[in-house]
């Protein structure tokens, strides 16, 4: 663990947007008590406003504050993703190690269903369970929590199918274990690292299409704010108002840029085969992510 | 009083690329409460096929096609066979009344717990006690294996120790629940010699104190010799003679068994001749043979080997499935 630490901070990378990602979570879960206004305040008389001491990001065409509403969406986006890995985490992994160590039938099956979902774009796989689960907080985070399942499935399915053959569960059967026993004891420390880093990876792509979804109008529904949604208001006024974007937009940029550099760095931490610093696969993976949505 | 355990006909199949493979083929058996059986044979001959399938490890794409396993445990005398293989019963067997000891220490323990923790877990499997009990009865347990400062050993990890420390953790692992039957796989074969010695020593004692027997697999004569009381030697998934361990290296009968004793370096004889190698090599296991399987490699080989396969045949004790030792009754017999 500490040997760990060490290998993470000697990246200054790492460590500066590590510290920004632990700031944007800090932020999260402080945010009734930081924002400097009420998020659901209207006030019709001082809409659209410029930038100012008062208002630091201006203020929405209903006058309110959007520094307050960026620090509540930072909120709502943190739950959402993290309810959302959860999801997948919870549901994909007892699955993926219960057919990697049974095989046969049920891990062809399922392992046929995974790929048919793989073949669909993530967010075209959300938008149909979105439209199917209601446009809600809810229907986002079922929508993401199934889009990565199967990458969930894969990586449990495929670990337990390599720690079967060890010595060491066979000996464990040997001593009378049963099936569930061997999958906690023996399977799942090896699983959770690399759930891990997937985790991980996986969150500025959450984060991403949390708010592709809210910007379409199937996320996150007003008046409680989120970063897409903010953005898809903020459009109509781009000519009069283009200041109102600038906050949800630094807030996406920070957040999804932030994780996937961690997650990049813990991979490369935890996994000993690739140790080597490669930037420039790191910048691909952001803009190829970007593009994403 | 019937025996421990006792195999009848036992025939283990495995579906391969090319046909259905015999790994053990017609096996039968049987080791009396208080004595070890020694299984010798070459790789592949099904020796560890048998062990599994007495454990009912046997995974697809192999299965038990016929036979009888027939265990005196605990509380009655029963067909392993004819029990679900995953089932409650089974379970409660494996490791609570028939223990296994692998090949190799090195990994057949978890590298990621302590010993002490796997020890425990031996015995939670079986038996529900308080934590502090289970680990004072580990730590006793690793103390009478012979491991020195069993109380600091208990927090170590299996790296942190010595091949013949980590087979002495297993045997305490295994014994823990005293079981009355102990199937060791080749225990002793990943080890320096002077700490095989060590180990079967152990092992000896083991016996000696828990009152049970050991079904002892390994490809090693010499150290069948100083362990068993009895011998069954196997070849292509068949016991091809077996003997009480006195009998078998004073008066082998099989032509095979004969070979392995030659093959083996001896030391009696005072000087240093070639050692002699079975010539050939073991036949496939998909392979179908007319006969005796072991007729293509034999030296004394007739007609009739290549034609009917021999009984195991022989009196009471020392029997061996060979055509030169039947007598006429017996080939009568065979003819039916």
């Amino acid at each position: 663990m500490r040997k760990f630490f060490r290998d993470f901070s000697r990246d200054p990378v790492a460590l500066v947007f590590g510290l920004i990602l632990l700031g944007i979570y800090i932020v999260a879960i402080t945010a009734q008590w930081i924002a400097p206004g009420d998020p659901f305040e209207t006030n019709l008389r001082n809409g659209m406003q410029p930038p100012s001491w008062e208002h630091w990001f201006g203020t929405d065409q209903f006058g309110r504050d959007v520094l307050s509403r960026v620090i509540l969406a930072t909120q709502v986006t943190a739950r959402l993703t993290t309810l959302a890995i959860l999801f997948a985490v919870v549901l994909g992994v007892p699955i993926g190690m219960m057919v990697g160590y049974h095989g046969g039938l049920a891990d062809a099956i399922v392992m046929r269903i995974t790929d048919i979902m793989l073949i669909f774009p993530m967010i075209m796989l959300a938008i149909v369970i979105v439209v199917i689960a209601g446009p809600s907080e809810r229907g986002v985070i079922i929508a993401l929590g199934l889009s990565q399942l199967p990458e969930m499935i894969r990586i449990s399915r495929g670990v337990t199918l390599s720690l079967k053959e060890e010595l060491y569960v066979e000996a464990a059967v040997a001593a009378g274990a049963r099936w569930p026993w061997i999958l906690r004891r023996h399977v799942w420390p090896n699983i959770s690292t690399p759930i891990i880093v997937q985790a991980t990876l996986t969150l500025p792509v959450f984060v991403l299409n949390a708010s592709a979804l809210s910007y379409l109008g199937l996320g996150v529904q007003p008046p409680t704010p989120e970063w897409g949604q903010m953005l898809n208001e903020a459009k109509d006024f781009l000519i009069n108002a283009p200041y109102l974007i600038i906050g949800p937009s630094v807030a996406l940029f920070l957040f999804v840029l932030s994780a996937n550099l961690v997650g990049d760095a813990l991979q490369e931490t935890l996994n000993p085969r690739t140790k080597s610093r490669r930037i420039t696969r790191r910048f691909y993976r952001v803009s190829r992510k970007s593009a994403l949505s | 009083m019937s025996p421990l355990l006792e195999v009848r006909g036992l025939r283990v199949n495995f579906l391969t690329d090319r046909g259905i493979a015999r790994a053990v083929d017609g096996v039968s058996f049987s080791i009396e409460s208080g004595r070890t059986l020694g299984v010798v044979g070459e790789s592949g001959c099904g020796k560890s096929v048998t062990s599994r399938a007495i454990l009912r490890l046997v995974d697809p794409p192999g299965w038990i096609e016929s036979g009888e396993i027939l265990f005196a445990g605990r509380e009655r005398r029963e067909d392993l066979v004819k029990l679900p293989a995953n089932g409650r019963r089974m379970r409660a067997i494996r490791g609570g009344e028939i223990a296994m000891i692998f090949q190799e220490p090195m990994t057949a323990l978890n590298p990621v717990f302590t010993i002490g923790d796997q020890t425990v877990e031996a015995l939670r499997l079986h038996r529900s006690m308080p934590a502090a009990e289970a680990r004072e009865r580990a730590v006793a347990a690793f103390a009478s294996v012979g491991i020195p400062a069993p109380e600091q050993r208990f927090r170590e990890y299996p790296h942190q120790l010595s091949g013949g420390m980590r087979q002495r953790a297993m045997i305490a692992m295994a014994m823990i629940c005293n079981p009355q039957l102990l199937i060791a796989d080749e225990p002793t074969t990943a080890l320096d010699v002077t700490i095989q010695a060590q180990v079967l020593d152990l092992m000896n004692e083991m016996r000696q104190q828990f009152d049970g027997s050991i079904l002892f697999i390994t490809h090693d004569l010499g150290v069948i010799a100083g362990m068993a009381d009895d011998v069954i030697v196997m070849y292509r998934g068949k016991v091809v003679e077996s003997a009480p361990v006195r009998d078998l290296f004073r008066q082998p009968r099989h032509p095979y068994t004969r070979g392995l004793l030659r093959s083996a370096p001896s030391l009696v004889k005072g000087n240093r001749e070639k050692l002699e190698a079975i010539e050939g090599t073991v036949p496939q296991p998909t392979e179908h043979i007319r006969g005796c399987a072991f007729a293509p490699r034999c030296a004394h080989v007739m007609p009739r080997c290549r034609e009917t396969v021999p009984a195991l045949a022989g009196g009471e004790q020392h029997r061996a499935a060979c055509f030169l030792h039947h007598d006429e009754t017996e080939e009568m017999y065979d003819a039916v």
